[in-house]
């Protein structure tokens, strides 16, 4: 499954979620996008690659915070 | 007043001698012929008519055979009031730092600096009917802390058609004959000396005249100013003001390209500075530290929503419910025969105009072809350096975690950035730079490094001038409209007191 594909799958899922905060929503549909695994590489190696800051991290070219990652578990689906 | 070339008699110019002879009635030339006809005698001469006329324009046909570039009858306009007939109307001046050296830019530098081009901004503010001065800064937002980052302002002309504005000024002008269809083709020096003797023009039936003055100024725009100076190789063989080669090198334009996409924390849309069209819009710029640790080059970045919640919601609405599903994207894709980005869940773009480096190969060439005139049309090989994408991707970078770290957003960078190996992407699917030709004749200390000094003359002619942002030392990030009229003014008080 190229990139593509699996954005327009993921939002295809996202559109149904019941998350009231329209950026929390987005930001997840994002991040999962993003990590699909076997997609992309390792968001570790990125941020080294790229010299970012302490607590940031890149995913699919997305800069975000560690801290993003944590209360992720509302129900997308 | 006006005088078509084509209705004077052969004898027209017997008889005259003007104190300036200037090329090219676009932004720069009409300003200088405005400012200096207080006392001088001015001829004016544009390349065009009052109006378009394909005629005219077709003479701007040239081949590009370096980097893709916009079509170089299509980049600018040739007739009276030049590009600012279609003009997008961007002010800014350029930053302090813009003027000094810097080691990631080789042979940057102007000799002049920041507070020389300053005393012309209130002037230049009324000559693009901007709503007040001018203002480096924007009202600060006291929440705002991106570190690396400063809020700059561009301001916004109406814009400004100098066709329309100044029009019925210069026709009734006592001192300023505007020739029209008035082609120059060729400037003279008196035998054995570095003068400037007399401008030969030609009209569209290829009638010659020649135009003398005691100065004469170039200011036909950045690819014109130095096709005509190498075009001019009857008397020189490497044309007029080209003893060190550099005519025509270093040629410089703004990168513009989308560098990524944005969500914003919730409630922080009104925090961002959005381009708001009215007196000035308030932008994101990089401090100087920030360019010195990243060794790239200067650059102005602003974030664009895709959905705006007054105008043009529905449509976007409409893309959502059919972006909603796999297969309603797949029925329009195929209805409309091409591919639709299904990116509304995200709040926007990043859009980024950037500095160029200077490149000595990044230059406007004389081709093979030829226009009606006999002279050799542009051949332009413009060259991108490595640190002109290095300064996409760091400033990039460095903005997107300052997004993070404020809790204002989160942005992702573009791929074709974070690719190494990645070309640009095309003109078709980008807008790739501001069409803004510079440094083609810049202006330096020593001859060995410019081809103007800091008085816009061209080094080893006694009476010849250039103006436009052909004599950029670099181009910054700026817009270049601002620079080229306070430019000018500057280069009409010198002419005032100096001639």
């Amino acid at each position: 499954m190229d990139k593509k594909q699996i954005r327009n799958d993921g939002l295809h899922r996202y559109r149904t979620n019941s998350v009231d905060s329209l950026s929390r929503r987005q930001f997840i549909g994002m991040t999962m996008l993003a990590a699909t695994p076997g997609s992309f590489a390792s968001p570790a190696v990125f941020a080294q690659e790229h010299g970012l800051r302490g607590g940031l991290l890149m995913i699919d070219g997305w800069i975000l915070s560690e801290s993003d990652l944590e209360d992720l578990d509302m129900d997308v689906y | 007043m006006f005088i078509d070339l084509k209705d004077v008699e052969s004898d027209h110019f017997s008889q005259k001698h003007f104190d300036v002879a200037i090329c090219g009635a676009g932004v720069a030339g009409i300003t200088l012929a405005r400012k200096l006809s207080a006392e001088f005698s001015v001829a004016l001469c544009e390349a065009g008519d009052l109006e378009y006329s394909q005629e005219s324009q077709e003479q701007y046909d040239g081949e590009i055979s370096g980097d893709e570039y916009f079509p170089l009858d299509a980049t600018r306009l040739r007739f009276f009031g030049g590009t600012s007939n279609h003009w997008g109307g961007w002010c800014r001046p350029l930053d302090a730092h813009d003027f000094e050296a810097k080691a990631q830019n080789s042979n940057s530098g102007w000799p002049i600096r920041k507070p020389d081009l300053d005393p012309y901004a209130e002037e230049t503010s009324q000559i693009l009917d901007l709503a007040g001065n001018i203002s480096d800064s924007c009202p600060q937002d006291p929440q705002f802390s991106f570190a690396g980052f400063e809020q700059i302002q561009f301001s916004w002309s109406t814009p400004t058609r100098f066709n329309k504005k100044y029009r019925d000024e210069i026709a009734t002008s006592a001192n300023i004959s505007c020739y029209l269809n008035a082609n120059v083709v060729d400037l003279r020096l008196a035998d054995d000396s570095d003068r400037i003797d007399e401008m030969e023009i030609r009209d569209y039936a290829d009638r010659r005249f020649s135009v003398r003055a005691r100065v004469y100024i170039i200011a036909a725009g950045g690819l014109e100013n130095p096709r005509i100076l190498l075009n001019c190789n009857r008397q020189v063989d490497t044309g007029v003001g080209n003893q060190h080669d550099l005519v025509g090198r270093f040629f410089s334009e703004h990168l513009h390209y989308d560098i990524g996409q944005f969500i914003l924390e919730d409630g922080q849309k009104e925090r961002i500075g959005m381009p708001s069209r009215t007196a000035f819009s308030c932008f994101y710029g990089p401090t100087p530290d920030l360019l010195q640790d990243e060794q790239i080059l200067n650059f102005g970045l602003r974030l664009q929503l895709y959905r705006n919640d007054r105008d043009g919601a529905f449509k976007h609405k409409v893309k959502e419910v059919i972006c909603s599903a796999e297969w309603t994207q797949d029925f329009v894709n195929m209805f409309r025969d091409r591919d639709m980005a299904c990116t509304v869940l995200l709040d926007g773009k990043i859009k980024l105009a950037s500095e160029q480096a200077l490149n000595r190969e990044s230059r406007v060439m004389l081709g093979d072809d030829r226009d009606r005139f006999g002279l050799q049309k542009i051949d332009l090989r413009w060259q991108r350096s490595p640190v002109d994408k290095r300064t996409l991707l760091r400033g990039g970078v460095r903005f997107a975690e300052e997004l993070a770290v404020n809790r204002v957003g989160r942005m992702q960078i573009a791929d074709w950035l974070l690719q190494e190996e990645a070309d640009y992407p095309d003109l078709a699917t980008e807008e790739t730079g501001g069409n803004h030709h510079m440094c083609t004749t810049r202006m330096a200390a020593r001859p060995q490094e410019g081809v103007v000094d800091e008085d816009l003359a061209v080094f080893g002619t006694q009476n010849l001038f250039i103006t436009g942002s052909s004599v950029f030392s670099t181009s910054g990030h700026a817009n270049p409209t601002f620079t080229i009229v306070q430019l000018s003014l500057r280069l009409a008080e010198h002419l005032n007191t100096s001639i």
